[in-house]
């Protein structure tokens, strides 16, 4: 990711007052979240999060 | 002739004030003294209530005296991670969002303590929110919290004045929170006992989030037996929380003493043999602790798990960076200035992460949990390092950072289950040496029993921190 990029991701979401120097980390953080989800494994389908919604006994 | 009350136990306190040989008031304005004496140095309190504190050990004082004692947790001073809310005391999270923050309303595990008599001292430093990564804490709104064990050490992370203040006697307990190991790593680096037990067992209602679903409420004392009994008084099922379980609370004092003879204990060597290799001292410790183990007359078993402490990690990573950024996504968007550096890039990072990976890293959980379930229900409980690097100065931030990195305490954030840390010796430096023991689900009473008779044949437990009133001066 380009500082560019991050700038028009930042300014996405309503982060509109980053300095460059903010926007050049934003870039570094953005690379190293992206290598860190190329490290989780594929899973077969069946497999449910972990925490799927419980529905609560109701009172009676 | 006065008694030295320096660096009571829980459980010392509590006979000497049922035989009527110490009063509640005098143990509380020793420990405030100590405080004052220390605090100035090592910063492990954000907010003191001496005022409070004072007012409570004299209410305590005629209640016991009129034989209306609640049991052993009355008149004994404790004090909190100022994440946990307290009604009119100024709860921060260490953070400059929330220097005005005074919560209506008190965190359970808070008003369980106080029902059982016992008297708050202030609130703890924290990282802010509970977040960080080992990362220098120095923007923040309070000073640094330093080791007591050598105050140019880091203390841990992020119930870091939890672990001081039990470490200098600046509290009989604390009550931290864990999402990553920030009750246990604290508790290891600081020497004291840290557990964070089965999700679910302790109630998270009016703490303020790190995360949503791998946070973690977790008792710090000096003694197993400490640990216990605020285990005893804080468990259980909580309307105000919904991931609390609804079963019964065990006796946790009953199995103390009865030793490990008998007992199946796994041994995990990968986290510190092959994942993260330990420092020479650390491997030696842990065989050498072992041992004791071995000759108390338990059965030690190989035992593994499939997935490595990295891939752990990673999964804490993935899931709580997303939830964090979900709890404080407006106030990055509106105040990231005054947020530390540690909280703002741990948010900006979670900005990347798509709600597909996310759920992906949720179901590699549950993956994780069951293969590590597994391993532990085979056994009675399992050994483990839980950190595996010499303690490091604190002002050194890539030391720091390998610090937290090199622990195995995320492990158990994932898979849930019980896991205490334990001092195991110290290394030749005096900084102290910690290992991990984890019970199967609910089972927390099994870690202590375990825990208890390492702790009874060792040593360790008679070592404190050397510092005096003097050494502690501000300088």
């Amino acid at each position: 990711m380009t500082p560019t990029d991050a700038k028009r991701m930042a300014d996405g979401i309503g982060l509109t007052d980053f300095p460059p120097e903010d926007l050049a980390r934003l870039a570094t953080l953005a690379a190293n979240t992206d290598a860190q989800i190329a490290k989780l494994p594929l899973l077969a389908k069946p497999v449910a999060p972990a925490n799927v919604f419980r529905v609560p006994t109701s009172p009676r | 002739m006065p008694q030295n009350l320096d660096n009571l136990t829980i459980a010392e306190a509590a006979r000497r004030i049922e035989s009527d040989a110490l009063s509640p008031v005098a143990l509380v304005e020793a420990v405030l003294a100590r405080i004052a004496a220390l605090d100035g140095r090592l910063h492990g309190y954000i907010t003191v209530t001496a005022t409070a504190a004072l007012e409570a050990a004299r209410a305590a004082e005629a209640d016991i005296k009129a034989g209306r004692r609640r049991g052993k947790l009355h008149g004994i001073p404790y004090a909190l991670k100022d994440n946990y809310d307290t009604r009119g005391i100024r709860t921060t999270a260490s953070s400059r969002l929330m220097l005005d923050n005074v919560p209506a309303r008190d965190a359970t595990l808070h008003a369980r303590l106080q029902a059982a008599g016992a008297i708050l001292l202030g609130k703890l430093s924290t990282w802010e929110f509970g977040t960080g990564l080992g990362e220098r804490q120095n923007d923040l709104p309070f000073p640094e919290p330093r080791n007591p064990w050598d105050t140019a050490r880091f203390a841990g992370g992020s119930s870091t004045g939890a672990g001081v203040a039990v470490a200098a006697g600046m509290a009989l307990a604390a009550l931290g929170s864990d999402t990553g190991g920030s009750v246990r790593v604290p508790a290891a680096a600081c020497g004291t006992v840290g557990l964070k037990p089965t999700y679910g067992r302790l109630s998270v209602a009016g703490i303020l989030p790190n995360t949503y679903s791998l946070d973690y409420p977790g008792p710090l004392t000096w003694s197993v037996e400490d640990t216990a009994l605020i285990l005893q008084a804080t468990a259980g099922h909580d309307p105000l929380d919904p991931t609390t379980v609804d079963r019964p609370v065990p006796d946790y004092s009953a199995d103390l003493e009865r030793g490990v003879k008998g007992l199946k204990l796994g041994v995990i060597r990968r986290f510190h043999a092959r994942d993260i290799p330990a420092a020479p001292e650390i491997s030696d410790a842990f065989e050498t602790a072992l041992a004791v183990l071995r000759g108390l007359g338990a059965e030690l078993v190989e035992c593994d798990v499939p997935h490595s402490v990295q891939d752990y990690r990673l999964c804490v990573r993935l899931i709580g960076q997303p939830e964090s950024l979900s709890i404080h996504e407006i106030d990055l968007r509106e105040r990231h200035r005054e947020m530390g550096k540690a909280l703002r890039e741990k948010l900006m990072g979670s900005l990347f992460v798509r709600a597909s990976d996310y759920i992906r890293a949720t179901r590699w959980r549950r993956e994780m949990a069951e293969a590590t379930d597994l391993a532990i229900a085979a056994c009675d409980a399992v050994i483990c390092a839980a950190t595996m690097l010499p303690v490091p100065r604190y002002d050194d931030e890539p030391a720091t950072i390998e610090y937290m990195a090199a622990s195995a305490t995320s492990v158990f954030n994932v898979s849930g289950h019980p896991a205490l840390v334990q001092c195991m010796g110290f290394d030749g430096r005096g900084l102290p040496l910690s290992w991990q023991i984890v019970g199967r689900y609910f089972d927390e009473a099994t870690v202590l029993r375990v825990a208890s008779a390492y702790e009874a044949a060792t040593p360790w437990r008679g070592r404190r921190p050397s510092l005096s009133a003097k050494e502690a001066a501000p300088t």
